[in-house]
């Protein structure tokens, strides 16, 4: 029974570790941060990165679309798409401003109810309970009325950004009371960060949860045949994506210390972009948190190094642009190579 | 003739007495919900009330496109003399103008700049503010502050621009750059300018960053007050004193007043509400009495600063 | 046949799916005995892969019976089909690519270290040791259990996902031309794992189109054509050109019933 076929079998090439996408964004990280250590010293006359206030803003700016972008990221993995995290912060923060407001201020939202000075869990589980509707809608129409995630998601980007306008017409809300405004204040929000980013990396990592997340990304009609509830999966992916977007809308408006109903345009994109910066594919199956973790700070990284040279938005984005297409270029150039090697 | 006309628009802006006698304005607005809107309201009905014989019938189009229209072809087919329209969406206005036009009723666009301003017929205009004023006036107000700190000699300012695809903010930064070229303000230097989309945390994130570059600057000068308070929340948490950097906004928001008042803004700029209300009545009476008005009347913004706040905590 | 009706895994009496008016399978009576190994052939389009699908719940029959391990069945989907003990290998479709051999051969029925509901910790060793374990029954050889299943041979793959039905305690294993895409030397080793199957007394249903694997495999071989069972026979009471005089159509005969 032990032939020879056995001992022979193909295969033996295959042993080489796989080169991780990760590698790729931290050596993309790595060489940003050098080319603007040394157009620092030519241009600014001074180190770009020996400068504990620029690292630590460097985080800060990007750490609250990072939150969005852990979301985002799950549900890449899981072969979907979510556009709606920016509207989703836009509606959170509007309608969970309106429960943190301080008494003085007599045009707060709920000042004849005395809904004023509240204490910050209410507003906190108002806004989550937001955006778990939010994700309760995206999982219901992605994994039971079957609409592309493309579709549903878009439908909600545009509807939660409806919300966020209707809810006040418009008009931002301001004036949040001084234990609210602790969740954004300082390093906060990169702590809250990093607290969920190892979070997700460990579910992602070593839960049940993790592992069908990957399995339905991979290939979702094997994971239906091995008995994987897709469905349900499904609608947890885009709930805590949901909750995620939530979570980033409070640390946003407790940050600015005012809520606006446009607040997270665009940034569902950005969330994107790290994700896929960072190796996460676009396919599905793919990438980690790690990876979009290292997709954000080259984003905060570029952020900080565009204005420490003076050189405009324009620029800027320019360049965002390029970064995102070559990461992907290199990802895409990345496979096909690995499969003929196979 | 001539003469006459002009001798009638003039009494009618004057006296309004004999002339506006029992004029009836019919005036649509776009939403009362909207703050901004309803003081401009509160402006109109404030006005009218003033002028005797001068009837103001007030509709609210509830954000509602068919709704507005509907209200203007009310006021024409009950023959007001003169109609005021605060667009619900200024691309959607050349119908509104057409009713009226063919009417032969005076039209007034109030507030939001209609699509067709430069084609409007000769009995309609455009009453608002001029984008121009603000940024001038942040700027110069500014340009004071520190020659009264003594640095007229040589100043650094850092600007927070807007959102790049958005006129206000390209016409406000315009302005920085034009009152610094003037031989007055000529000691100040713009050593950093950059987008901050408007948004507070962007003011924050781009003055803190400014920071940590060791960039010196005597002031900042941003297009929106939301960035401006973004830009001291920056320098509070650098520890550096707002007394010593004076930063400056526009739109004087309630949050902007209260920041004045705790004396960490230096400037803001008013866009008066009430005053392209009340200006809209004016207009609407003039052309009614067959004076011959410009397409766009300008009500001027005004400048807020700690030393007349108090008469802007109750407005906006 | 000497066979009492528990000595039955597998019986169909009249399996019959209709696709509007094409007649896919018409009137199959099938029959597998504990620890037999059959072999299903047919052209294309003949029924063979229609015919696995009425059994393993993928579509939903047209009318007939089901017996499976003595009872009726009706298995609403593939699911069912599996945990009642029937364990399908498809030609593709059955892994996950992006994950490792133990996660593959797990997926959907992970071994967990603490309950969380949904975020339960896996038991990465468990499931490791179970792996080799099955890979050992099976007499595969993976050389890195880590490595994901995009970055092995075709033949790799096909043994993971066999290996995977071996793992489970299954009833029946059901086999849809496991070797079609895959080199002479992969083929060889799909084939062991296919004799240590019938040595470990599993019974099995291959699908095949190799005529020298058939006889080399199978104790019975049974020939579709035209959605119909044209020949059941034993593999000593036939050969290759007997066989493919039936898949042509050059003979035509005995249908199930025949050989109860």
């Amino acid at each position: 029974m032990t032939d020879s076929s056995v001992a022979a079998m193909p295969g033996a090439r295959s042993k080489r570790k796989a080169w991780p996408a990760e590698l790729n964004a931290l050596i993309g990280l790595i060489v940003i941060m050098i080319l603007f250590e040394i157009i620092g010293w030519i241009v600014v006359d001074q180190s770009f990165l020996m400068n504990k206030l620029r690292l630590s803003i460097m985080i800060t700016q990007v750490a609250v679309v990072g939150i969005l972008a852990v979301g985002v990221t799950q549900v890449i993995i899981s072969g979907g798409i979510d556009l709606s995290g920016g509207s989703i912060i836009g509606a959170t923060a509007m309608i969970a401003m309106s429960f943190a407001q301080v008494g003085t201020n007599a045009r707060a939202i709920f000042h004849a109810q005395g809904w004023v000075d509240l204490p910050i869990i209410i507003p906190i589980m108002v806004g989550l309970s937001v955006a778990l509707i939010c994700g309760l809608i995206n999982g219901l129409l992605i994994a039971y009325v079957k609409l592309p995630p493309f579709i549903a998601t878009l439908g909600m980007m545009v509807s939660a950004r409806g919300v966020a306008l209707w809810y006040t017409k418009g008009q931002p809300i301001s004036f949040p009371t001084e234990s609210f405004m602790a969740i954004g204040d300082g390093l906060m929000p990169v702590w809250i960060f990093i607290a969920i980013a190892a979070l997700f990396t460990l579910i992602l990592k070593f839960t049940v949860y993790g592992r069908h997340t990957y399995a339905i990304g991979s290939n979702e009609a094997s994971a239906r045949m091995s008995g994987i509830n897709v469905e349900r999966h499904l609608m947890q992916v885009y709930v805590i994506a949901a909750l995620l977007a939530g979570l980033a809308g409070l640390v946003l408006v407790a940050r600015a210390q005012t809520a606006q109903a446009v607040f997270g345009t665009m940034n569902e994109l950005d969330a994107i972009a790290m994700a896929v910066i960072g190796g996460v594919s676009l396919s599905g199956g793919r990438g980690s948190i790690l990876g979009t973790a290292l997709g954000m700070l080259i984003f905060g990284v570029i952020f900080s190094g565009f204005i420490f040279l003076s050189v405009d938005a324009y620029y800027q984005n320019m360049v965002k642009g390029a970064i995102i297409v070559g990461a992907v270029a290199l990802d895409q150039w990345r496979q096909k190579r690995q499969a003929r090697e196979v | 003739m001539k003469k006459l006309v002009i001798g009638a628009g003039a009494a009618a802006l004057i006296s309004s007495g004999a002339q506006a006698a029992d004029k009836k304005i019919g005036a649509t607005l776009s939403s009362l919900e909207f703050t901004f809107i309803a003081v401009m309201a509160k402006g109109m009905t404030d006005h009218a009330a003033k002028l005797p014989g001068v009837k103001l019938q007030l509709e609210d189009a509830k954000n509602d496109v068919a709704n507005q229209l509907s209200q203007v072809q009310n006021f024409i087919a009950s023959g007001v003399d003169a109609i005021i329209v605060n667009a619900v969406d200024t691309s959607a206005t050349q119908a509104m103008t057409d009713a009226a036009a063919k009417a032969k009723i005076p039209l007034v666009y109030v507030n939001r700049q209609p699509i067709n301003v430069d084609t409007l017929p000769d009995n309609q205009a455009f009453v608002a503010s001029n984008e121009v004023d603000s940024g001038t006036l942040e700027t110069k107000e500014i340009c004071r502050i520190l020659k009264d700190k003594g640095k007229g000699k040589g100043a650094n300012v850092v600007v927070l621009v807007g959102e790049l695809s958005n006129q206000a903010a390209v016409q406000r930064t315009k302005d920085v750059h034009d009152v610094i070229a003037t031989p007055d303000c000529n000691f100040m230097k713009v050593v950093e300018e950059q987008t901050g989309g408007w948004k507070r945390d962007a003011g924050q994130d781009i003055v803190t960053n400014w920071i940590s570059k060791g960039v010196k600057f005597d002031a900042i000068i941003a297009n929106n007050d939301d960035m401006a308070l973004g830009a001291i929340n920056a320098l509070k948490k650098a520890g550096i004193s707002t007394k010593d950097i004076p930063v400056g906004g526009v739109d004087a928001t309630q949050e902007a007043l209260k920041a004045m008042q705790d004396g960490d803004l230096a400037v803001t700029v008013f866009q008066d509400a009430a005053g392209q209300g009340s200006g809209s009545i004016d207009t609407a009476l003039k052309i009614a009495g067959g004076a011959k008005v410009d397409k766009k009347v300008y009500i001027p913004f005004r400048l807020v600063t700690p030393a007349n706040i108090k008469d802007y905590l109750a407005k906006n | 046949m000497s066979s009492n009706s528990s000595d039955i895994i597998l019986k169909t009496e009249g399996l019959t799916k209709h696709y509007g008016g094409v007649h896919a399978l018409e009137d199959a009576n099938f029959e597998l005995r504990r620890g037999e190994h059959v072999a299903i052939m047919g052209d294309n389009g003949a029924g063979k892969s229609t015919f696995v699908r009425q059994i393993t719940g993928v579509e939903q029959r047209t009318r007939g019976r089901v017996l499976f391990d003595g009872q009726e069945v009706h298995f609403k989907g593939p699911l069912e089909a599996r945990e009642a003990g029937i364990e399908t290998v498809f030609q593709n479709l059955a892994l996950a690519d992006d994950l490792d051999v133990p996660s593959n051969l797990f997926l959907g029925r992970e071994k967990i270290l603490v309950k969380l509901g949904p975020f339960s910790i896996l038991d990465f060793k468990g499931m490791r040791t179970a792996t080799e374990d099955a890979l050992k029954r099976t007499a595969v050889k993976i050389p890195n259990l880590a490595n994901t299943i995009r970055n092995m041979s075709g033949g790799q793959r096909q043994c993971v996902a066999i290996a995977r039905t071996a793992t489970f305690a299954s009833k029946l294993i059901i086999m849809d031309e496991p070797t079609a895409a895959l080199g002479v030397q992969e083929t060889a080793q799909v084939e062991n794992i296919i004799r240590q199957l019938k040595a470990n007394g599993e019974p099995l249903v291959l699908i095949s189109h190799n005529m020298r694997q058939v006889f080399e495999l199978a104790d019975r071989i049974v020939v579709f054509r035209r959605g119909r069972i044209v020949a059941n026979l034993k593999k000593s009471e036939t050969n290759s050109e007997d066989i493919v005089a039936y898949i042509t159509g050059a003979k035509t005969g005995t249908d199930g019933r025949a050989t109860h």
